[in-house]
């Protein structure tokens, strides 16, 4: 049975996901980069780690996100160690050096998947190394996952998200863009599906495994509502090298943009990211559902995309 | 007296048939694990950690929504492991036991490009850029070097090898991929496919299954693809033949419509031109540039389909 949430609840539990999760998508404020408003910053180049601050940094960097002693949660794709298919590990090492530079009181890589997947995709070394938090919730265990009511769900109407998001007070959504052949294309917005409980995961998927266009409608519509209820406050997501084929566990092709996103309009950096590989954001249907939603904007030329290429 | 003794007789049959189902499911389960190459059989690579499996739906614990392309060719189990040599290198190895040949050829299709290398491991072997993919049987293998060095590659093609002596099966192909005409089909060239997702995947016509699609399979050449859409009858061909002509028609992905008897034409936004063609009980369609012959093309196809289906 759901936990009926009221809005107080909602908005205090809003509050304790991020500063972004009581703002609708038309009241986040737009980032001033000295006297320009820059809602996407992308850099180009091979070096992921300095690239990663750039970009933020091209958003006014990362005191923007993340106040003094706040308690930051990062949230990267560590399903799969095969190349292209995660994010890479001095993205993520970036994003925790500029948390402690702007004064982070403490900084946690989250996770229902065990800590096999991090030492495969060498995430656990930069945790080690940065001397960060990983915090595991074990996915067996249903009681550390809450129910959330869906209150703008269409197909999903109750997530079950987990305990432990409650005690950060910043989210960072860090996926790596990749390939889905069942909706062609993977980003920030399916990336949430990190915090919500396998159980509740699969049931995106249709009863009896099937893969018509239905089920896949409906899988993209529980992704869009999943996201109504949690706003990270700021996404990077890795664009350096990725699958455009076999997604999203690959073995697949690799593509090479060599590019780090960061923004906070998690429907604009979908629908660039689209882009990369010739991908249509129009047919991409979880980027339209979440627009439907009015969680960002899909038309890019509404957006201050700011890129740079070192 | 009698009754118990044939009440116990009974009992112990029960018994006896309970203990070998139960032992045929271990054997079941223990068959795909034990395709998997132990410590001492690739010299060099050892398992690192548990092997990790899953049966039917649970396909997505393991690799989340890359399971739904196996559930639409035909999936049964996988196992997957990771090896490692003692100075770091590591090899994922995907073994996925499919419901039958068709489904892990398909899924073999599915996963493989053009840019690759076919090497002499288990069926069609094909190596591309750090993993390598063959079928064999019911059986598809995929090995992942996580690293470009020569070790790693190496390795890659061991641990295939290792698995591939474990399998004795001969390759049997879908009929329908030998209705290709051979000449200039590129190396590696062919997708089969059993439904939309796949189809979706090689080229986006629609989000719906216009082509009522069941069974079809793409050949590329050099200028050009064709795909063939296999139906029952020419009556269930004919019937989605005209859902796709009209979904097509009215569709803003596509302009450029023109119509011929059992033939129509139509551009994408990408300036390819589709020819479309409903011939006795399949779909033909070729997808390429403007100034094709496709009249001659079709009549190739045809000549293929005629003659494979006269010696059938």
């Amino acid at each position: 049975m759901s936990k009926e949430i009221t809005r107080r609840d909602f908005i205090k539990a809003s509050a304790a996901i991020g500063i972004g999760s009581v703002l609708g998508s038309s009241l986040i404020p737009r980032i001033t980069f000295g006297e320009e408003v820059v809602d996407i910053g992308v850099v180009k180049g091979e070096n992921h780690l300095e690239n990663t601050k750039r970009a933020v940094e091209l958003l006014g960097g990362m005191k923007k996100f993340v106040p003094k002693n706040a308690k930051v949660a990062i949230l990267a794709n560590v399903q799969s160690s095969n190349p292209g298919t995660f994010t890479k590990p001095e993205i993520v090492r970036a994003a925790i050096q500029m948390c402690k530079q702007a004064g982070a009181g403490e900084i946690a890589c989250i996770s229902w998947l065990g800590e096999k997947y991090w030492k495969n995709t060498g995430l656990k070394d930069v945790v080690d190394s940065e001397d960060v938090v990983l915090a595991i919730t074990d996915l067996k265990d249903e009681s550390l996952f809450e129910p959330v009511s869906v209150s703008k769900g269409i197909s999903l109407k109750e997530a079950r998200i987990m305990k432990s998001l409650n005690d950060y007070d910043v989210l960072i959504d860090m996926p790596i863009t990749k390939d889905h052949s069942g909706n062609k294309f993977t980003g920030t917005l399916k990336n949430l599906m990190g915090l919500n409980s396998p159980k509740s995961n699969r049931t995106f998927h249709k009863e009896n495994w099937e893969t018509d266009i239905d089920s896949i409608r409906h899988m993209e519509q529980c992704i869009a509502d999943l996201n109504t209820v949690i706003h990270p406050d700021l996404c990077i997501v890795d664009a350096t090298e990725f699958i455009i084929t076999n997604g999203p566990f690959g073995p697949g092709k690799l593509h090479k943009p060599l590019k780090v996103i960061a923004g906070t309009d998690r429907v604009a950096i979908d629908s660039y990211c689209a882009a990369l590989w010739g991908l249509n954001p129009k047919d991409i249907i979880a980027i339209n559902k979440a627009h439907e939603h009015e969680i960002g904007e899909m038309d890019l030329t509404k957006m201050n995309v700011k890129e740079v290429e070192v | 007296m009698k009754l118990s003794l044939l009440a116990g007789v009974l009992i112990s049959i029960c018994f006896c048939w309970a203990a070998a189902l139960g032992s045929e499911d271990r054997n079941d389960g223990l068959r795909l694990a034990s395709l998997l190459p132990r410590a001492g059989d690739v010299e060099g690579w050892v398992p690192e950690g548990e092997a990790s499996s899953a049966e039917g739906e649970d396909l997505y614990l393991l690799i989340n929504g890359g399971a739904e392309i196996y559930r639409e060719y035909g999936f049964k189990e996988a196992v997957f492991q990771t090896y490692g040599t003692a100075n770091g290198k590591s090899i994922n190895l995907e073994i996925y036991e499919m419901e039958n040949e068709t489904a892990a050829y398909g899924m073999y299709t599915y996963k493989t490009g053009e840019e690759g290398t076919f090497i002499g491991v288990g069926h069609d072997g094909w190596f591309e850029s750090y993993y390598l993919n063959f079928w064999k049987g019911n059986f598809l293998v995929t090995v992942v070097g996580l690293g470009t060095d020569t070790t790693t590659f190496s390795g890659v093609e061991d641990v295939a090898r290792a698995v591939d002596k474990k399998l004795k099966f001969e390759p049997k192909k879908p009929r329908i991929t030998s209705y290709l005409p051979k000449e200039n089909l590129r190396v590696n060239g062919v997708t089969y496919l059993k439904g939309n997702l796949a189809l979706s995947n090689q080229y986006f016509f629609d989000e719906n299954n216009i082509f009522g699609l069941k069974e079809g399979v793409i050949g590329r050449y050099d200028r050009y693809s064709v795909f063939i859409f296999q139906y029952s009858d020419q009556n269930e061909s004919a019937k989605w033949y005209g859902s796709a002509r009209n979904h097509l028609e009215h569709s803003p992905r596509f302009n450029g419509f023109l119509s011929r008897d059992a033939e129509f034409e139509i551009s994408d936004t990408k300036n390819n031109r589709l020819s479309v063609k409903h011939y006795r009980e399949w779909i033909l369609i070729i997808l390429g540039i403007d100034n094709l012959d496709t009249d001659r093309i079709f009549g190739l196809l045809e000549v293929e389909l005629s003659q494979s289906t006269k010696d059938e």
